[in-house]
């Protein structure tokens, strides 16, 4: 399922610009949105989830206007949604609570409901917690729960916004794992900060920043972007001189290893080496670049 | 799922996708409503006051309504047991719509094809029905008792329609605008003005000198119905009313209750576009 985006225009109540100008194709399979806190990444998702509405410009999902009325709920009979802070009833049990939504999703075949439900339940490992209340959920399984209601009516569409937040190693793990398997046969949006998300899951991506789409394209698009800019820098004296950001920093015994991102004053002297770009290091040589106005970065 | 592919079918299709919504709305606000502990200990405590206060009426010869005929008798003890009740029917809904915005939970029902107004008819019916279920259960065993003391069962269909016709409005009434009235306020600052609200506009006589509600078609206790329709007034400001006023009160607190819901339903629908 294509998404189609066009001059996306949102001005909250006070003249907040959210998102300015936003044009983006979405092709099917998974896609990653990715930006810093504030970038405009979860009014972009709620606007496509209806929840917002958007001031000005065109959103087309498949074949529906979601400019319309219609067009809307059309796209929630085929969508599910995982918001970055999923709502429960906390005195209901995961099993009820997945039986509403699946009331509301349109799935009103009694016996084909509980048969989700609980086919659900298994694929996010919840079976035995099924009977028990949401309020005594861990952060984990709440997110897990947020899956799984999201899958209910097997969306063509699924919009994920922050799905591994607060979630530990392994859990983050498995979650990506599942979201790949989804994207295979479905179109799967994925929100998020943190870029290893992103890399681990995704081909395309477009990286947005104060409302407005600064790159889009494949991961390998972006990561080619910041090939010959990043450096080692390996150093038991004073810090390397230069116009870059250090991405990490490793302490070694008595030296210390840099890893930067931009351009140094004297390379060889500090004894840098140049070293393949990760696609946190493009992210972080995009938003650098960015930091000059006028600078838009698009590759298709 | 519903399959709403065909335009011939469209209509229909979504209205049975909307009912389908409707009815699982209504079933699990009843089943979340209904569970609350605290609910069904405040009736229990309504339950012992009430029945302590019935029983002094039964046994206090000069204030006894018991000579009355048996539709008046009902009807009378129907409006007598529903000041308290109501209120706490009124401070236990005062929740049911704030819970959704600050869970989040309505916004993922956003993004579900069951409409607002949909969602919106089941939360009402469905937590209205579960917050009357206990006090309709003391009102039954005030009823038993009261039928066991005159000896017939004809007292349970009388008391049933007495019920419906004199509760149930006011009840209707008080729900929607407590709906309405805690999207905008703090539910512990409606809770007090709604106690404040039903003694101003049902209990205070029109006689004490402050302007008020009570003593028009628009008390919700449904003083004027009972007055008008069953010919029976037990406070002093409700005789004389005819039963064109208790049919008009009757009317106006079932109308008015949906005129809020549907501007609640406006005003929810203007929010969200505009959010």
């Amino acid at each position: 399922m294509k998404i189609e985006i066009g001059g996306l225009h949102k001005v909250y109540r006070g003249g907040v610009h959210a998102l300015d100008t936003v044009d983006m194709n979405i092709p099917g399979g998974m896609f990653g949105l990715l930006g810093p806190n504030g970038a405009g990444k979860t009014t972009l998702m709620r606007i496509m989830a209806g929840i917002l509405r958007p001031t000005s410009g065109d959103l087309y999902i498949g074949e529906y206007d979601c400019n319309t009325e219609h067009g809307r709920t059309a796209v929630k009979r085929i969508q599910g949604y995982l918001p970055q802070d999923l709502g429960v009833y906390p005195d209901l049990s995961a099993g009820e609570f997945l039986d509403y939504i699946g009331i509301l999703k349109g799935m009103d075949d009694r016996k084909a409901r509980r048969h989700r439900v609980n086919e659900l339940l298994e694929i996010v490992s919840l079976t035995s917690a099924a009977n028990r209340k949401l309020k005594t959920y861990s952060g984990g399984m709440k997110r897990r729960i947020g899956i799984a209601q999201a899958l209910l009516n097997d969306p063509r569409l699924l919009i994920v916004d922050e799905p591994t937040a607060g979630l530990d190693p392994e859990e983050r793990i498995r979650f990506r794992n599942l979201l790949s398997e989804l994207g295979g046969d479905r179109t799967v949006l994925l929100s998020t900060h943190i870029v290893e998300d992103i890399a681990q899951t995704c081909r395309n991506l477009a990286i947005l920043k104060q409302g407005r789409v600064v790159f889009q394209g494949t991961t390998m698009d972006l990561v080619g972007e910041a090939r010959g800019r990043v450096w080692i820098v390996t150093t038991s004296g004073a810090k390397p001189q230069g116009d870059f950001t250090i991405v990490s920093t490793l302490h070694m015994g008595t030296s210390v290893q840099y890893r930067l991102v931009g351009s140094l004053a004297a390379p060889d002297e500090d004894g840098a080496v140049a070293t393949e770009p990760s696609l946190e290091d493009s992210y972080v040589w995009l938003m650098r670049e960015q930091r000059t106005p006028g600078v838009t970065m698009a590759s298709k | 799922m519903t399959d709403c592919a065909g335009i011939a079918e469209r209509g229909q299709c979504r209205m049975r996708e909307q009912l389908s919504a409707f009815l699982g709305v209504f079933r699990y606000e009843f089943k979340m409503q209904i569970r609350r502990k605290s609910l069904w200990i405040a009736f229990a405590g309504f339950t012992l006051l009430l029945l302590s206060n019935a029983f002094t009426t039964l046994h206090s010869p000069e204030r006894s309504i018991t000579t009355l005929p048996l539709i008046q008798l009902v009807a009378a003890v129907t409006l007598q047991l529903n000041w308290l009740p109501a209120i706490g029917i009124g401070v236990f809904l005062a929740d049911r719509f704030p819970r959704d915005r600050s869970s989040k939970v309505d916004e993922l029902f956003e993004t579900t094809p069951a409409a607002l107004r949909t969602r919106l008819a089941g939360k009402y019916f469905g937590s209205v029905l579960a917050s009357i279920a206990p006090a309709f259960l003391t009102y039954c065993i005030i009823i038993g008792i009261l039928a066991f003391y005159k000896q017939t069962l004809l007292i349970f269909p009388i008391a049933i329609v007495s019920y419906a016709v004199i509760v149930v409005p006011g009840i209707l009434f008080i729900a929607a605008f407590t709906l309405f009235c805690t999207s905008v306020l703090w539910i512990p600052l409606y809770q007090f003005l709604f106690v404040g609200y039903w003694f101003w506009g049902n209990m205070l006589s029109p006689d004490a000198g402050l302007p008020t509600l009570t003593g028009t078609i628009l008390t919700p206790i449904g003083g004027f119905i009972c007055a008008g329709i069953f010919g029976v007034a037990p406070m002093p400001w409700l005789k004389g009313a005819t039963p064109f006023e208790g049919l008009a009160s009757l009317f106006v607190l079932l109308i008015v209750p949906l005129l809020v819901m549907v501007l609640f339903y406006y005003c929810l629908k203007w929010e969200q576009s505009h959010k």
